[in-house]
Parts: C-alpha cells; structure tokens; sequence
C-alpha cells in the first residue's frame, strides 16, 4: 500500500515535471510574444517582378558580352574584341544567338564573353559555357561546325594575333592617348556614375595593361610594340593574300574571327569617342587584303552595321 | 669598330642562362668573324635603353632585344643569315618568332624558374656562379617573380612549393611533417607513407586527380605545344627553312631549345619529352651546338675571371671572344638593390612608358575628375582637418567660460539703420 502510494505520487510529479519542462527552457517562446507574432504575416505582398536585366527569353542561347544596352540587342558587333571573336564565330557557325551587354563580374569565370545556353526547363538551367570551351560547345550545337584548316602554320599565325596585336591593342587602347577617348566612354563611364569610383576603375584598368606588357618587357615602348604589330600585320597579309578566308578555307573559322576582332575595332570610325592615337589604325589600313577581309565579313555577318566604308 | 655584345652569363655549358642571349651569341658567331666582336658577359641591365639584355653596342648606338639586333646587322652590315629566303618563308619566320615567344618562353619559365625544385637545385646554383654576391639577392627572385606572373594563365602554381603549400587546408597542414610531404609531392616525388591509389579516374581519390599527375599531364601538353609545330616544320630537313645554313630563326629555336635540352634540372619533363619523343629535334639541337657554338662546354667560373679581368680568353682557350666588363660603379647598383629589395611596393617607382613620337591631331576631353580636380578637393579638405584640430588644440589650452559661437543671428546694428529701407523710402522726394 505505502510502496503504491510512493508509486503513484511519483508518477504524478513526473507528469508534473514533464508539463512544466517546456516553459521553463530558454528556448521556448514567452506565451504573449507568441500571441503577438502570431498575428503576422499581417499582409503578404506578391513576389516582386524580374529585375529589367534578368535573362527572360530562356528558349534561345544568350551570349554575354561587352557591348551597349541597346547595340548587343540589335546584334551590333561589341567593342571588346575577345567578345567580338566570339561573337562572330558563332555567327559563322550558323547558330542563332541572343546577345546580352554584361560586364566582368557577371561571368563565372571572371572574363566576358560567356553563352548561357538555352534551356525549356527552368528548375535546372544547363551550365554556361565560358570562353575556353566555346569552340567545342559551337561544333556540338551546330548543323554546319566549321572545319579548322589543318595547317602547320596555324598555330604560330594564331600567336601573332594572341601576342604582338593583342599587346598594341592594350597599349593603343588603355595607355595611349586613346585611354580617354575609347576606353573611358566604353569601359569606364557605364559602370558608375561616381566620378571617384570612376577615376578609381580608369586607374585599375590602366595598371592592368601595363602590368600585362611589363610581363614581357621591363620598358613599356610604344615604336617597339607598334613595330611588332607592324610585323604581323604584314604577315597576315600576306598569309590572307587574294584568298577570301584564311588558309584556302572555303567558309570563315574561328581564325578569321579573331582576325576580324581586332581589324573591324581598329577600322570602326564609330568606336568610342573615336581614334586619337591611330599608329596601330593607320599600320593597319595600308593593309588592302586584311581591310577587304573585314569588309566581306561586316557586309555578310553584320550587315546592319551600316559604315562608311561600305557606302563607299 | 668592334661590336660589344652584352648578355647574361653562361650557365648549363651554354653561352647564356637566357634564351635570347643564348640565340644573339650563336647569331653573331654564326655571321662575324671572332675579331670584330666581343662578348660580355653582364648582369647589369640598366645599361641598355630598353632595360634587358641581350644588348649590342656599336659605338654609341645600342640595340636590344635578338630581333632587332639580327635587323640592325642586316641593315648596316649586310651580315645576314636570312638572305636567301622567300617572302612566304620571312613572314613564317615573323609568326614562329612569335610562337617560340608566346609559347616556348613560358614553358621555360616553368622549367627552370616556377617549379621549385628545378629553381633550387639547378638554376639558383647558376645564377650564383654567374652574378657577384650583392645581386644574387635581387636579381634571380625578380626573375622568377616575374616567370610566375608569366604562368599564372596556366594554373600550374602546384609546381611551386611555396606557395602550394599556402593553397592547402586540411588538418595537419603546418606540421613540418605535412610540410616536407607537401613539398615532396609538390615537387613530384611520390610520397611513401600513402601509396597513391591505383584506381584512374578524376573523382576524389582518383588517380588524375592528384595535382602531381594533373600538373604532369598539363606539363606534357605544354611541351607539346612548343615541339610538335617545330618538329612539324622541321620534318625532314636539316634546318626549320630547309637549306644547308641555319636562319636566324634557328638561332631563335636553338636559344629555346638548348635551354631546356641541356639544363641539367631534376624534373626533367621537357628534356624526357626531346629525347623521347621527338628524336629528330634531339639531332636538330646536337647539329646546331655543333654548327654555331663549336660543341664548347662552357665553365661559367673561366668566364667569370674573364669578365672580373682577372684572366683573359687564351688562358683557358675558350672559343668565343669573352671580354672583361667594366666594373660599375657601387653606388647605383646599390641603390637598385635597396629600390628593389627593401622599399615596400607603394614606394618603388612606376614602371617606364616611352609613348614615342605621337602627335595626336585631336585630343579628347575627359569627363573623369582631373588630377588638379582631385588636388584641389584634397587640399582643400587637408586645410579644414588641420584648421579644425588646431582650433581644437587651441581650444583645450586656454578654455574659454562662455560657449563657442560660430554662428548666430545677431541684432542690427544701430550704425546701420541708417541704410534700412524705410529710412531710405522715406527719404524719397514725394
């Protein structure tokens, strides 16, 4: 009976205890704060739209790129020319493409251009493709793949475009004069319109290039790296010669693209502000087969890129 | 007039531990006769214009870099070795020029200056039998810092310990145990504690996963990509044009090459890459140390009491025309040293820009703030901060009782109530 009752009344505060546990732990919420949060949401708002800039037309392929707002919608050539190569390879490919102005920071892997590809579903959007695997993803996707010509010589002809031209582009574009008549109105004044953050960005972009012609180089010299892409240039000449396209091919590769890259920016009167310093323009308009090349490639691939020279 | 050829000094048995020194040696060997140049073996490359070495000096002119001094000979000398070629071969010598530049030049910045087993047991050592003590401190790391600048697209920093090191987490990394295993697979020797595991694949734990098989992989494509078009243009001939002399161009590929055939490093990968698989390069390299150099081993110590003046060339009968170099002065060199070494980076100097004869026939106007814009702002603001403290300073030293006013709406003075509108209405004739 005695050892019952000890049971019972045992029973009975464990009960106890475990009813007031609860209320007693830190983490339990005080009854009147519940009540009041209880009450919310008090109003719910509808999700809010898409910012303007947010990709909407998913069912084509987007090709992020330098380039106006208003120029990557019309399909207009972009002002940088490794997004321009690009640009152009996927045209001569044959696939149709929506263009989309972007910046840097956008891409995956730091650098323009990138192509996000199109997707019908939208709960898992395929990976984009950035700049390295460009090529494979266009033969991949592509009725018509362009053949790369299978010449020797390719690879050291495609070196003097990656390196002496590419090296007078830095300078004529970002240390030259031309620094405040093309890569200021391109590059620097749409990022901000803080004139501080926009003298901090002229400064990067400007210690960027040097840093990248000093890898080669202890004295940046303009005459030696205009000289070089003087060299070049007359290399690919001669190397075009009275053919349509590079190597004898019979349809445009990614070769004429990163040709065309760099001969349509340095031929555009449009580009910028203009040109200011034009030793590299000039080297290269004396060079009558690499400026007929560029103007094969505009009047068939970007035919609304109406310049004077075709009017002409 | 005999012509001075200034390079860096000899290292491997080769007449330079750089390339294009390596290619301007062999080019003036090739055209002049000994007597009429000299061959310096120099480290300091503030005595040329453009700040680098190979330099000839003529007189008083002074031409860097192997392009422009193969043109400068053509040009005034008529000692050319690439008289007889046809227009299409000169501009495929423009384009290879540029690809053994772009290409073959950082795979020698891998070889012999990132991986840091090739820099500390092979190049280190010939750079020190190469330089005086004082600049063996600045010179050999800036060199090497600016090959990883060069490699840093490639993503091959695991060939460089230190820093592979830094880019590991986990735990146990510090310990000098992790360490010197870091360092050890970093280099490419396998470890032995933890056997690799032998199943292929590129998942976690596969065997191309490891860095020291990716890397190795990278490595053998690079190599690849510098020999396979050389060895292509190559085929079967003597020299890259073809013909029975060398062009300068395979003076060029000689300087590349040589380099990373003959340099006895540890991690061997691209000299395995000529022996193995491309023979033919292999004989191409022997024909030409044969045909421009003489076959010479050259000792860097012989041409280091050659160049101090303490022997000249007959004492050991050294093949090409070694000259003693002046001393320089101290003074400049040392204040290099302490430019470079010591000064934090904010306070070294910018780097030179020769923009060159340019007359633009517009200049464009810039909508950025201009340097007086920004000048002007700054000391206007520097101005009101060391105004403010002051008057704080003065403030705290001799405190008033009353309150500061700066600014209060004070009662008109009677003096001017005179001048008030209404005195000046009244006082209008009516």
């Amino acid at each position: 009976m005695t050892a019952e009752r000890s049971d019972q009344e045992d029973a009975s505060q464990s009960t106890r205890r475990a009813h007031s546990t609860p209320s007693r732990s830190i983490f339990a919420v005080p009854t009147p704060i519940k009540q009041l949060f209880d009450r919310f949401p008090l109003l719910t708002y509808s999700p809010n739209d898409l910012p303007q800039r947010a990709p909407r037309h998913r069912d084509a392929h987007t090709l992020f790129i330098f380039a106006g707002e208003k120029d990557a919608a019309d399909g207009a050539p972009s002002y940088n020319p490794a997004c321009l190569k690009w640009q152009a390879y996927l045209k001569f490919s044959g696939i149709s493409f929506q263009a989309v102005s972007s910046n840097n920071h956008a891409s995956p892997s730091g650098v323009l251009p990138f192509l996000l590809p199109a997707s019908t579903e939208t709960s898992k959007p395929p990976p984009p493709v950035v700049s390295a695997k460009l090529q494979r993803w266009a033969i991949n996707n592509t009725a018509r793949a362009v053949e790369e010509p299978g010449d020797l010589r390719y690879e050291a002809y495609l070196s003097l475009l990656d390196h002496r031209i590419r090296r007078a582009w830095l300078y004529s574009v970002y240390l030259s004069s031309n620094a405040t008549s093309l890569s200021e109105p391109l590059y620097i004044l749409p990022t901000s319109s803080n004139p501080f953050v926009r003298l901090s960005i002229a400064g990067d972009l400007r210690r960027a290039a040097e840093k990248e012609l000093l890898k080669f180089s202890a004295i940046i010299d303009a005459e030696e790296l205009h000289r070089h892409a003087e060299e070049a240039f007359e290399a690919l000449e001669t190397a075009l010669g009275d053919d349509p396209w590079f190597f004898g091919a019979s349809q445009p590769g990614l070769f004429d693209a990163s040709v065309f890259s760099y001969t349509h920016l340095l031929m555009d009167d449009n580009l910028g502000n203009g040109w200011t310093d034009t030793r590299l323009r000039d080297a290269l308009l004396k060079r009558k087969y690499l400026t007929r090349h560029r103007e094969r490639i505009v009047a068939s691939y970007f035919p609304d890129t109406g310049t004077g020279e075709l009017l002409r | 007039m005999v012509l001075e050829l200034h390079t860096w000094g000899p290292a491997f048995g080769l007449p330079s531990i750089d390339p294009t020194c390596v290619a301007a040696t062999a080019y003036l060997n090739r055209t002049l006769p000994r007597d009429r140049w000299t061959l310096i073996a120099d480290y300091d490359s503030s005595l040329s214009p453009q700040g680098e070495l190979p330099l000839l000096v003529d007189a008083d002119k002074k031409i860097t870099g192997f392009t422009n001094i193969v043109s400068y000979l053509r040009k005034n000398y008529s000692h050319n070795l690439d008289a007889d070629q046809t227009p299409q071969q000169q501009r495929d010598r423009t384009a290879f020029t540029s690809l053994l530049e772009s290409t073959a030049g950082p795979l020698l910045d891998l070889y012999l200056y990132v991986s840091s087993e090739n820099y500390g047991t092979t190049t280190s050592a010939a750079y020190t039998a190469i330089l005086p003590w004082h600049v063996n401190y600045t010179i050999p790391p800036k060199r090497r810092d600016i090959a990883r600048s060069r490699t840093a697209h490639l993503g091959l920093s695991s060939l460089d310990v230190a820093q592979a090191s830094e880019d590991s987490h986990g735990p146990g990394r510090g310990t000098a145990t992790s360490d010197y295993e870091a360092a050890k697979r970093a280099a490419g020797i396998p470890s032995e504690d933890r056997p690799p595991a032998l199943h292929m694949g590129r998942g976690k734990g596969g065997l191309l996963s490891s860095p020291l098989y990716a890397a190795r992989f990278k490595l053998d494509a690079l190599s690849k990509e510098v020999l396979q078009p050389l060895a292509d243009q190559l085929g079967k001939n003597k020299y890259l044009f073809g013909g029975d002399a060398p062009s300068s161009l395979d003076c060029l590929a000689f300087g590349y090459l040589s380099l990373l055939r003959y340099a006895p490093v540890p991690q061997a990968w691209v000299r395995e890459a000529i022996q193995t698989k491309y023979p033919r390069l292999e004989g191409y390299l022997a024909r030409l140390r044969e045909e421009l150099l003489h076959n010479e081993d050259i000792e860097p110590a012989d041409v280091w009491s050659v160049a101090t003046g303490k022997a000249v060339v007959g004492d050991f009968g050294l093949q090409l025309p070694w000259a003693s170099r002046n001393p320089g002065a101290f003074i400049p060199q040392f204040r290099a040293v302490v430019h470079d070494g010591v000064l934090p980076h904010a306070l070294q100097k910018a780097p030179t820009v020769r923009h060159g004869h340019n007359n633009p026939p517009r200049t464009a106007r810039s909508s950025l703030p201009t340097p007086l814009a920004i000048n002007t702002l700054a000391t206007v603001t520097t101005a009101a901060a060391i105004g403010l403290a002051a008057f704080a300073v003065q403030h705290r030293r001799s405190p008033r009782d009353e309150p500061v006013i700066f600014w209060a709406l004070r009662p008109l003075q009677p003096v001017f109530e005179g001048f008030g509108v209404e005195s000046f209405l009244s006082a209008l004739p009516r």
